[in-house]
């Protein structure tokens, strides 16, 4: 029964998911790339957008300033002229304000006592009330201007000074901030202090005019850090860039309030109230004063962080669209599969007549369907031959069975072969490698002369079969017309070579022992030397080294004689015995068959004799398959008397 | 004259008690320096004494020792030196509370180039024109050290610009402004290391006014005093009262500032020594550990009795029990 795989193990799904791995692993490894190129550039072009702000708000307001500058310097010139008459002072004052904008106040402040007339505090001063100039003296004694910073630096610094603003308590909430030039006399002498009030007014709004971002702000801080400019008005003039740091660890923002009142331009990121930012800043020189943007970092990036969840937005949603469709397409594709499977196990199970799903496309489908079409066409012809094959074989297995039983026939089977005898005991043993073998055996006894022979037939099967048994019956007929076993190799030799299209041979020992005398008069054709056993040693019987039967016509054997020793053993075999394989293929070998024979043991008969050496055979071949056919052939002279040895 | 002055002081005090009112004046505008008698008000411990106390403050132009002379305040803070200065020219203060038992007078100077005192020598150095700074003019004389003192009236402008060398700071109050503004330097001389420790603020009233009401002062004593020791174990609390009068008498608010302030008048307070004050990191948790007393001690007194007449600043030592009428424990 063919199951349906789980959706995480359908090849659908794992082609889906793979597919949807590595196109999510590029799609993620190019976005990280882009995202951190985006996000550099955006930085830069935040950067610059705020350097440029900042650049051009300085440029305004060191150009307000230098108005001022100038203003006072032009105007100073006209101070010493008019000192003879002092109250005309006021007039320079009032004039600096008419001629100047930007200028809300203006004194000349003098040194104590400067003008005896005048007193201690002698400062005339023009300012506006409304839209009106107004001038008055500066100095009383509740206004002791000699101590105030806008007069007290500048001298002591021997130079042009601007002041720190402050909140003008005059004029209202509005900051103000003091431009001081001493002036002094030809003498090198300070006698005043010539001064200019702007309001910080047109500067806050300067400052607060650039927009960086959305949420950004700016702020603008003196010398010492106070805040000039900022969201918050109650920081303004009230606290520092380093009010809320002198007690933390971290000095991030103190390092960048230093880096503003040491006039450093620059940029740093900073935690700034639970957010982190970007603060640009840049200084104002002719005040000692900075101007710094303070720009939340997310806001700089607010466009591309947008970006980037839209894309993964899409990302996600595109990745699980396309999830579904590739599964969809690939189990769509794929289908057939199934049902191939299916088929394939009904094709198993001998259903070959099954119907294949129908494909119309023309792709690896379509040939996947071809191929299983031709091989269900191919089961179908190559079962029907197989029938054929198989009825074939059975014929020609029953044949050959036949063919064997004939064969076996034709060797004698009954053992032992002469129970009246007491001088003599055979016992011989034929197994074929195949059905029928080449392999052949026979002995009779005529006129108290044993006739034995043992033969082996080149090649197997029926072709050798069909020779053993023309070559036992050549041997029966002839051997019994012939007493002498080189007449008989002889005469056999010429039958078979007459007829032998085939060019086959056969190796032959044949032996004659006269029972009377133990005699044995022997002739061998090419077959294997057989053993004597006597009194518990075994030795190879010398043979002459003849030709096998069948190839030359006419070949001169020569016969050999030999005295038996009463209770001797004479073992033939074929070459299938010393030449059986073991899993190795090793051969058993005519060392190992000797060896046998000299082992020390109690005296057998020649069955005995057989199926040990058979044992033997079977141990070595450990289970391997025959390849040649084994004969065995033991005859046991045992006369009542000894008899005369002769050679 | 004087005898004129204090019978007009009279007249009106008496006139400002039969409105069962005591109108107190700090040195200056509220700040933590001042938290204990801002607690006391909010606390309801001067009600408690059965008064009625009105905060009037001073300006820049019209300090608290003037209201009081001028007869528009009963009670003023002052500190040591300035009430003994007074009395050597002949108004007749007493003492009812010491709430600051050490001097924190410091000499910051503004850059690393200054690492002692003889460094200072003819350098020069922002002292205010209003007073305080008695005690560095003293060690300046002691240690001859020549100092060009620039007088100023107010803020650490001087300082910032570069256009004094070195300033002098209370370590409550400008000496936080100093660091805000950036300025860190390496080495900072507190004068009360160079014996010199002469206590601070106090609580003063004129002799006649004491004299006429012992009951009431000592009751506006008592209920300072326990609206000091309520802030020393409730710092925090203390501290959003200041916040709270300061921002109904809208003036700027600086947090940090006035927690650092808190902190430190507490410290001055105690009765053990002050630690020396940190140039790199100032600690704002305030706790007070420690003892304070609230009481002029003799010693103390004969100190800056010593040092004053010796250095010419007063003709006559100021007489301990004719000066000290705050409670002995």
């Amino acid at each position: 029964m063919l199951s349906v795989p789980q959706f995480s193990h359908s090849f659908p799904a794992r082609l889906s998911c793979w597919l949807i791995t590595m196109t999510s692993a590029v799609f993620i490894i190019a976005f990280i790339a882009y995202y951190q190129s985006a996000r550099t550039q955006v930085r830069n072009e935040a950067v610059s957008h705020a350097e440029s702000a900042l650049e051009t708000t300085i440029l305004r307001i060191e150009q307000v300033l230098e108005t001022v500058e100038v203003a006072v310097n032009n105007m100073a010139w006209n101070v010493e002229e008019t000192l003879a008459t002092p109250d005309s002072l006021y007039c320079l004052t009032a004039r600096m304000l008419e001629n100047n904008p930007y200028i809300v106040g203006s004194a000349i402040a003098f040194e104590p006592c400067f003008f005896p007339e005048k007193g201690v505090r002698f400062a005339p001063y023009s300012c506006y009330e409304g839209d009106s100039i107004q001038s008055f003296q500066l100095g009383t004694e509740d206004y002791e201007y000699h101590y105030c910073d806008w007069y007290q630096i500048p001298k002591l610094l021997n130079r042009a000074y601007w002041s720190e603003p402050y909140f003008d308590d005059g004029g209202g909430d509005i900051i103000m901030c003091t431009y001081s030039k001493p002036l002094y006399d030809k003498a090198g002498k300070m006698y005043a202090i010539f001064t200019a009030d702007i309001s910080l007014e047109w500067f806050t709004r300067l400052v607060n005019s650039i927009k960086a971002y959305p949420r950004s702000y700016n702020i603008m801080v003196g010398r010492g850090g106070s805040y000039l400019v900022h969201y918050l008005p109650e920081r303004i003039l009230n606290e520092t860039v380093f009010s809320a740091t002198l007690d933390m660890e971290d000095q991030t923002v103190a390092d960048i309030g230093r880096a503003m009142i040491n006039q450093e331009k620059g940029m740093a990121l900073l935690q700034n109230d639970d957010t982190l930012s970007y603060t640009f800043y840049a200084p104002i020189e002719r005040t000692g004063w900075s101007v710094g943007i303070i720009c939340p970092q997310d806001e700089i990036f607010a466009g591309l962080e947008e970006m980037k969840v839209k894309v993964v937005i899409i990302f996600i949603v595109g990745i699980i669209v396309m999830l579904t469709c590739c599964y969809r397409i690939v189990r769509r594709q794929t289908s057939p599969l199934m049902e191939f499977a299916a088929t394939a196990q009904k094709i198993a199970a001998g259903n070959f007549q099954t119907t294949l799903p129908d494909i119309r496309s023309k792709d690896e489908m379509k040939m996947l369907r071809d191929s299983i079409d031709f091989m269900q066409q191919s089961l179908v012809t190559y079962t029907e031959e197989l029938k054929e094959t198989t009825a074939s074989k059975e014929r020609i297995e029953s044949e050959l069975r036949i063919a064997r039983d004939i064969q076996m026939g034709m060797i004698p089977k009954i053992f032992p072969p002469f129970p009246d005898r007491e001088d003599v005991d055979l016992y011989a043993c034929l197994l074929p490698a195949k059905e029928v073998g080449g392999d052949l055996y026979d002995f009779f006894i005529d006129n108290e002369k044993l006739y034995f022979t043992v033969g082996d037939v080149s090649g197997k099967g029926v072709p050798a079969s069909l020779l053993m048994a023309v070559t036992r019956s050549l041997f029966r007929n002839i051997a019994t017309h012939l007493e002498s076993p080189d007449a008989i190799v002889r005469s056999l030799n010429d039958s078979i070579a007459e007829s032998n299209e085939a060019s086959m041979f056969v190796t032959l020992f044949l032996g004659i022992i006269d029972l009377k005398t133990g005699k044995m008069e022997y002739c061998n054709a090419g077959h294997n030397a057989p053993v004597l056993h006597h009194r518990g040693a075994g030795t190879f019987l010398r043979t002459l080294p003849n030709l096998p039967l069948g190839l030359f016509a006419g070949f001169d054997y020569k016969k050999q004689e030999l005295q038996l020793e009463p209770d001797t053993q004479l073992f033939a075999y074929s070459d299938g015995v010393t030449e059986a394989e073991s899993r190795a293929q090793e051969l058993f070998s005519d060392e190992r068959l000797l060896s046998i024979f000299s082992e020390p043991k109690p005296e057998k008969t020649p069955r005995e004799k057989v199926l040990e050496i058979l044992d033997y055979v079977h141990q070595h071949a450990e289970g391997a398959e025959q390849s040649d056919d084994i004969t065995l052939v033991c005859v046991h002279y045992r006369p009542a008397a000894p008899h005369e040895a002769c050679s | 004259m004087k005898l004129y002055l204090l019978i007009l002081w009279g007249i009106l005090a008496h006139g400002l008690l039969v409105a069962q009112r005591i109108v107190f004046t700090p040195q200056w505008l509220p700040q933590a320096q001042f938290a204990g008698y801002y607690v006391a008000q909010e606390k309801g411990f001067y009600t408690e004494e059965g008064l009625e106390v009105e905060f009037s403050h001073p300006s820049a132009s019209y300090s608290a020792f003037n209201r009081m002379v001028d007869g528009n305040s009963h009670i003023v803070t002052l500190q040591l030196l300035q009430a003994m200065e007074a009395i050597d020219r002949g108004f007749p203060l007493v003492n009812i509370l010491q709430t600051s038992q050490h001097n924190s007078l410091l000499i910051v100077p503004r850059n690393d180039s200054i690492c002692t005192l003889d460094d200072l020598r003819r350098k020069r150095v922002g002292i205010w024109k209003v007073g305080f700074g008695e005690p560095a003019l003293i060690l300046d004389r002691q240690m001859g050290l020549d100092i060009e003192w620039i007088q100023y009236l107010q803020g650490i402008n001087l300082l910032v610009s570069g256009a004094v060398d070195a300033t002098l700071a209370m370590r409550y109050n400008e000496y936080w402004l100093i660091m805000a503004s950036g300025i860190q330097p390496r080495q900072v001389f507190a004068v009360a290391d160079y014996g010199l420790d002469i206590p601070e603020d106090g609580l003063y009233v004129l002799q006649n006014f004491y004299k006429a009401h012992p009951e009431q002062v000592r009751a506006f004593a008592r209920a300072s005093r326990r609206g000091w020791e309520w802030t020393m174990e409730h710092p925090e609390e203390a501290l959003k009262i200041v916040l709270k009068v300061m921002k109904q008498a809208k003036v700027p608010v600086n947090v940090h500032h006035q927690r650092w302030m808190l902190q430190e008048v507490l410290k001055l307070a105690g009765d053990r020594k002050v630690d020396p004050v940190s140039t790199r990191q100032l600690k704002t948790e305030i706790t007070f550990q420690g003892k304070a007393s609230f009481r002029l001690k003799p010693e103390q007194l004969e100190l800056a009795n010593d040092i004053l007449v010796k250095e010419g600043l007063i003709q006559t030592p100021v007489d301990y029990h004719q000066f000290w009428k705050g409670e002995e424990k």
